[in-house]
This record gives C-alpha cells, structure tokens and sequence, in this order.
C-alpha cells in the first residue's frame, strides 16, 4: 500500500471526547494517506463531525494528537489552518456579506495578496456557478449555495488537505454535480480531500480509501476494495456497525387505511 | 501554493497581522453598510437612531461643558461616566448580539493569531454611532471636571483610554453572556441577569427623582456621596483624573489613570482567553450535553388541566414557558420588575395596592406573541389545525397557561402589598381593576399574535427579542399593546375613579373586574379563532426567522 511508504497525510493518535457522562469519540486511531479521496462514513452520532472538528482545530479534544503533514494542530493552530480548508457542517458565516465580499475578506484574513484573491474568487464563482449571484448576502442564499460558497472559501487559499462535513446534506443534484466536479478535480491534482457522509452510494462513487465510524472508534479503515470486499459499501456499512434486521413486529398499526 | 506556504511560515507575523487588524476593521465597516442597504427602512432607522444618538451626544457633552465652575460639576462627571460604564456593560445584554464581526466563531477556520484577532475585533468594535456618542460624552464629562493644561494633557490620555474601557468591558460582559448561555443553568441564570437589569433601572430612576425634583436650581450636591466611591473605580477614575489633575494633585491622577490601565488590561487578557476558549469549544454542530427531561405526563397537577386540545397545549406552553429560556427571561422579568415597582413603591411612600395593575399589563404583555416561541415548530400546530373550533381550542390552552401563572402572581403580590401598605380596602378594587387589566391584555394579545406576530430567534441571546428586520413588528406589538390594554380597560377604570370621588364603596369592582377581564379574554380569543385559521401560513412565514 502506497499509505505505508509515503508519510500520513493526517495522523490522529488516541483522541476523545466526552460531552458530560457522553463519549463522543473514545479513543479514535486513524492515519489518512495523502493524495487520496477519503470517505468517513458512520451512522448519525458516531462521531464523525466531532472528530473533524478536533483534526481541524476547531473543538479542543480532551486527549490525543492530531498531526496535518507533520504539524500539531493543537500545538501550532495558525500554521495548520493555513494549510487545511474546512467546510464545517453547520457552517457559521457573515451573513451580512455577498458571496465575493465573503471571499474577498477570506482571502484578506489569509494573508493572500489582494488581486490574486480577486482572481481565484472570480474563477472559484464562475466554477460553482455563483458568479450570478455573487453579490447577493449570503443571508439570502439557498442550501446548495451556501454550501458551494464554503467549499469556495475552503478552496480559495489551495490547501493541501480539504475537510468537508457532509458537504452534500440538504444540495440539490445540480449543485451537488458542480462540487462533486470541483473535488474531483481537486484530488485528481495530488491534494486529500476528507468527507464524512452517511450515504454510502456517494462514498463509493468518489471515494478511494474509506473510514468506518461507529461510536466513537474506527471499525474498518483502508483502500475503498479492501473494506467492501466481496459486497457493497452499503452492505459491508451495516455489517461493521452491526444492524439487525427489523422484523416488522412492531407498527402492526400502520397502513392499511384504518385508523 | 506560494502563497499560502509563505504564510504558514511564522516569521511574517508583524505585517500579517496588521494586515489581520486591518481587514477586521473594515469587514465591521462592510457589515454595516451591507447591513443598512439590505432595507429602506432599517437604513432610515438607523439614520433618525443615529441622529437622535448624535443630537444627545452633543447636547449632553454642551450641558456638561456648562457646569464647569459649578461646584459639583466633577461629581456630576464622575456619575455620568459610572452611568455610561454600567449601561454599555449591560448593552450586550439586551442589543447588539447582532454584531456578527464580533463574533469570533465565523472566523475560526482561518490561520488567525488571537492577539491581532483581538487588536481586529477592538478597532472594529469603535466604528459606529454607538462608540461615537460616548466619546462626545466623555469629552463633556472631561471638560466638566477640569481645568488648566494639566487637566487638558491628562484629558488627552484619560477620553480614549476610558472609551477603550467601555468597550473592552462590553465585549467581556457579551462573551461571559455567550459562555453562559452554553448551558442550561447558564440559560437560567441569564434571568437574573434581567432582573438585576430592571433593578438597576429603577435604582437610576430613584436617584434621578431624588436629586433633580427640587425645582428652584440645579442641586448636585446629592451625587457627592455616589460620585466620592466611584471616582475611584475605574473606568471613572480615568475621568476624575482630569479633575484631580486640574487641582493639582498629580500622584492622585497617575494612580486613577493606573486603575484604568490596569482594568483595560485585566479586561483584555480575560476577553482574549474566552476568544480563544469559544474558537475551539464546541458550537450546534457538534454535541453538547444533554439531560433528559422528567414528563411526568400523570402527575396530579397535569390531571388538574382540561382534557382535550386546550388542556393539552395549556400543558406544553407552560412546559415551554419552563424549559425555553427566552420565554423563561419574559416571564420573569415580567414578574421582577411588577416586584420591583411594588417594593420601589414602598420604599419611596407612594404605594398603594393598585400597583398590581401594572404588573397585571405587563403580565398580559406575555401573550402578545403567542406563536412567536414556536419558531419553525409551529407547522406542527399549523398542520392540526383544521377547524376554527381546533382554532379556538388552541388559543384558549394558551390563554389559560399565561392566566394561570398571571392570576396567580397578582393574587400573591396584591395581599401582600395591602398588607405592607396596611390599605386592605383597596385591595378588592386594585385586584379587579388588575384582573381586567390581564384579562384585556391576554384578550388582546390573542389578537396581535394572529396579526402581528414576529419571530423570537433562537440563536445565543435570550435577550434579544426580534429576528432581523422585525424591529418595527416588535415595536408596534408592545406598544400597540400596552396603548391598547390601557384604552380597553378604561371604562372600568373611569367607573372605578368615578366610585371614588363619589365615596361609594368600591368592592364592586373586584367581580367587575373579573366579569370585565373574562370577556376581554373571551372576545379577543373570539377574533382571533377566525383570523388564526385564516392565517396559518402567513404566521409560520412570520415567526419562523431567517
């Protein structure tokens, strides 16, 4: 496996996080290959979003190391950012800005030089399809826009490794077609792109390593082949997170016109 | 890819960080602007603000400037200044959770060092109207106090570094608010926040009655005591060192200014590590601790509640009166300050009994926004709504949750203050008059829900009453309300007086009252039943916030 030879893209060692008597992630070990389009799948509350929040320094694990390219991101915060793009899941933005303002200001705050930012913004608009609306507030945009004028502030420094939660809840097809483009041609150039998504048929499409989550451990990680072996994703899926069949006892009452 | 490496280096600390402070001041400035094109209205209104804010500004800063030479005008500096402190530390607590380029958590995916976020957010947070006013004040407030050039080059120093201290103590106050506000304890002490809040007005409002009632001259010499102890706490000390300077006493002004410098810096670390603190701590995306909720679906009080849909969603709006903390805050602010005004009352020698009868208005306040606390979880009702007698049944549940807790507060303060006040003959008059007070503002408040409601956001403040662009909504329901219960219960009130003069005996009001009460509930809960059907998208559109 390539993974072995070349150094991690992104190392976690024994992290966790506990929210009251919850644990949330209970000692999670991951190592995510560079260059590669990684899927981290689990059902809703493994721990996926926690565990994205802390590799990217923006939830304060209670134990463990998380190492981007080398670098600590709780030990040196400012130089990781700097080399990550993040596309959280409830995504806290400036309403108040258009979509180009928005990324004007991203690129300001990151240090970028003012007409390089202007250039990349307008060809990061165009590709996403935003340039009509990019100078609408960001308070008036829709789902799909707000999640593609993320993935274009996520972008617009050219990070080396891309983390995105669940960047396709609640877009619809055409904008999910656009940014499935855009990671595609982003991870087809050498650079990792992170994704946690619960449908399994997306992961399967565009990812090439995947990572099972379930309650708040690693259940299966590896090349996208090796982990589904023989059946699908979906099937390999509820295998690892061990669900039973529900055999239709119960909900006697449904259906059927009666009341 | 340059770029970006360039920057992850951190030897290009310096430049980038002005670079950080510069961007963060001009977003605040583009937020604004955006903020202000987004509506005709709001931008007219924060213009006549600004304006009203600007002409106060001057006109107080000229009145101050006119007292120099008087004999307490540095006291009256010193209490101005203490006013200010303790109005713009209470500022977040009300207004301005708006202000989103203060809000660190937008920008925590960026490579940002906290100290120039800090030095960003600090420089930004002296653009606007707000900022602009307390420095005319200040400068009136140092120009009252002082004298000669000492005072001048001390003054020089003293206006920005206390300006910087109102702020500093605003956004420490606004992020404590915010860590508060994480937890549900948190949520609940806020209250108190509110209380202690409406408790403070009515202190000032004391003070102000007690030193400017004499009409025969401007008497300052009631502020001396106050203005001796706070002249010595910062931010004021920075103020009254301009005097102290001006009177020569120079190691007493270095010491002032020390106080405030010390204070901004006190105040800066702490701002600084609750920057850092809220950037890493978890926000609604990720879990926060949770704690279930005891139902108690068959407890005996619950029992007590009629079957059916009123009986029903009398129990889930006082659940959610209990467990949501914004309606929480209403409530009981709403009970604090009629406490307040009944012990102020006292204290003061002008209670009476009939001081429930303002209690009694703005407990009836309480259900001008019925399906405001609903938010987006009205569809819910919304779509088991079908009839107009679902209609009717619905808002009397709600009717009858809010007279619950209303009765029961008037029903419990009024015997009190009757027997504090020792005047037991008003207290059947001041309960009915009282009584049809809650009743014509719960009766009314049916009818402004279905008409004018607004969304309560639900995001971090409790405080904060209106979504965006729904101020004038806000307004015009309190308002509307408070005019209307006063002109609906003016008839008994007009009985009530005329049996007064007339030396009757004024008992009869109390069932009067109640009679008079349950047909304003009745009548309003009537309109509204039809309006209600009529209008359920309409009112899901209005209080779901965006």
């Amino acid at each position: 496996m390539e993974a072995t030879t070349t150094p991690p893209a992104v190392s976690i060692r024994d992290l966790w996080k506990r929210f009251g008597a919850q644990t949330a992630v209970a000692g999670l070990n991951l190592d995510l290959p560079a260059g590669s389009f990684i899927g981290l799948v689990g059902p809703n509350g493994a721990g996926k979003t926690t565990t994205l929040s802390m590799v990217t320094g923006l939830l304060r694990p209670d134990q463990g190391t998380v190492l981007v390219h080398g670098a600590d991101v709780w030990q040196d915060p400012v130089a990781v950012k700097s080399r990550i793009g993040i596309l959280p899941e409830g995504l806290r933005m400036f309403e108040r800005l258009s979509g180009r303002e928005l990324l004007q200001y991203n690129g300001r705050l990151r240090g970028l030089p003012g007409p390089e930012t202007d250039r990349r913004a307008e060809e990061l608009l165009a590709v996403l399809d935003l340039t009509g609306s990019a100078d609408k507030l960001v308070a008036d945009y829709s789902t799909g826009m707000r999640k593609k004028i993320g993935l274009a502030a996520a972008l617009l420094h050219n990070p080396d490794v891309l983390f995105l939660d669940e960047p396709f809840e609640g877009v619809d097809p055409v904008s999910a077609q656009t940014i499935r483009g855009v990671l595609t041609r982003y991870a087809a150039s050498g650079s990792t792109v992170v994704f946690s998504s619960h449908v399994m048929e997306l992961v399967e499409s565009l990812c090439d390593w995947v990572a099972v989550v379930n309650a708040g451990r690693v259940v299966a990680a590896g090349p996208l082949d090796q982990v589904r072996g023989e059946t699908s994703l979906h099937q390999a899926f509820l295998g690892l997170v061990g669900v039973r069949e529900d055999d239709g006892q119960a909900l006697g009452w449904l259906g059927g016109g009666h009341r | 890819m340059s770029t970006t490496t360039a920057a992850a280096t951190p030897d290009v600390s310096a430049a980038d960080d002005r670079a950080v402070v510069r961007a963060l001041v001009s977003l605040k400035l583009r937020l604004l602007r955006n903020g202000l094109r987004r509506s005709p209205g709001r931008a007219a209104g924060f213009l006549v603000g600004t304006s009203l804010g600007l002409l106060f500004g001057v006109s107080a800063a000229v009145g101050m400037v006119a007292l120099r030479g008087h004999a307490g005008a540095a006291d009256a500096a010193a209490v101005l200044t203490a006013g200010l402190a303790v109005s713009w530390a209470a500022l977040p607590l009300f207004f301005f959770a708006g202000d989103e380029s203060a809000d660190p958590t937008r920008l925590t995916m960026l490579p940002l060092r906290p100290r120039a976020l800090l030095r960003g957010t600090l420089l930004g947070s002296l653009v606007g109207p707000g900022p602009l006013v307390g420095l005319l004040l200040l400068i009136g407030a140092a120009a009252a106090g002082g004298q000669g050039a000492a005072s001048a080059v001390v003054a020089v120093l003293a206006v920005p570094l206390t300006l910087l201290l109102l702020i500093a103590l605003t956004r420490s106050v606004a992020a404590a608010n915010a860590r508060l506000l994480s937890s549900r304890r948190g949520k609940d002490f806020a209250i108190f926040g509110g209380l202690l809040f409406a408790l403070l007005i009515q202190l000032g409002n004391l003070g102000m009655q007690s030193g400017f009632q004499d009409p025969k001259g401007l008497d300052l010499s009631v502020l001396h005591p106050y203005a001796a102890v706070v002249r010595w706490i910062p931010p004021v000390s920075a103020i009254d060192a301009v005097r102290s300077a001006g009177e020569g006493a120079y190691l007493v002004a270095a010491l002032q200014l020390a106080l405030a410098g010390g204070l901004l810096a006190v105040l800066l670390r702490w701002w600084l590590r609750s920057l850092q603190d809220l950037m890493v701590s978890g926000d609604a995306s990720t879990l926060v601790e949770t704690s279930s909720v005891h139902s108690g679906t068959g407890s005996r009080f619950w029992r007590l509640l009629p079957a059916g849909r009123a009986g029903t969603v009398a129990q889930r709006h006082l659940r959610y009166t209990w467990r949501e903390p914004r309606a929480k805050v209403a409530l009981f602010t709403g009970i604090g300050m009629t406490c307040v005004i009944a012990a102020l009352s006292v204290v003061q020698g002008w209670s009476s009994v009939y001081v429930i009868a303002i209690g009694a208005l703005m407990l009836g306040l309480q259900s001008g926004n019925l399906f405001g606390m609903d938010g987006s979880g009205f569809w819910m009702v919304a779509a088991t709504l079908s009839t107009r007698r679902d209609a009717r049944d619905e808002l009397r549940g709600r009717v009858f949750a809010v007279l619950l807790y209303g009765v029961a507060v008037l029903l419990l303060v009024g015997p009190v203050l009757a027997a504090v006040t020792g005047k037991w003959a008003e207290l059947a008059p001041a309960l009915g008059l009282a009584l049809a007070a809650l009743g014509t503002g719960v009766g009314l408040g049916c009818v402004t829900s279905v008409y004018a409601p607004y969304a309560v956001p639900a995001d971090g403040n409790p405080m904060r009453s209106a979504a965006p662009g729904q101020n004038g909504v806000v307004m015009l329901n309190a308002f509307g309300s408070m005019f209307g219960v006063t002109l609906g219960c003016a008839p008994l009130g007009i009985t009530l007086g005329v049996l007064l003069i007339s030396h009757s005996p004024v008992w009869p009001v109390l069932p009067a009252g109640v009679l008079y009460g349950a047909g304003m509930v009745l009548l309003g809960v009537r309109i509204a039943s039809g309006g209600l059907i009529k209008r359920l998208p309409e009112i899901l559109t209005r209080v779901i916030e965006r």
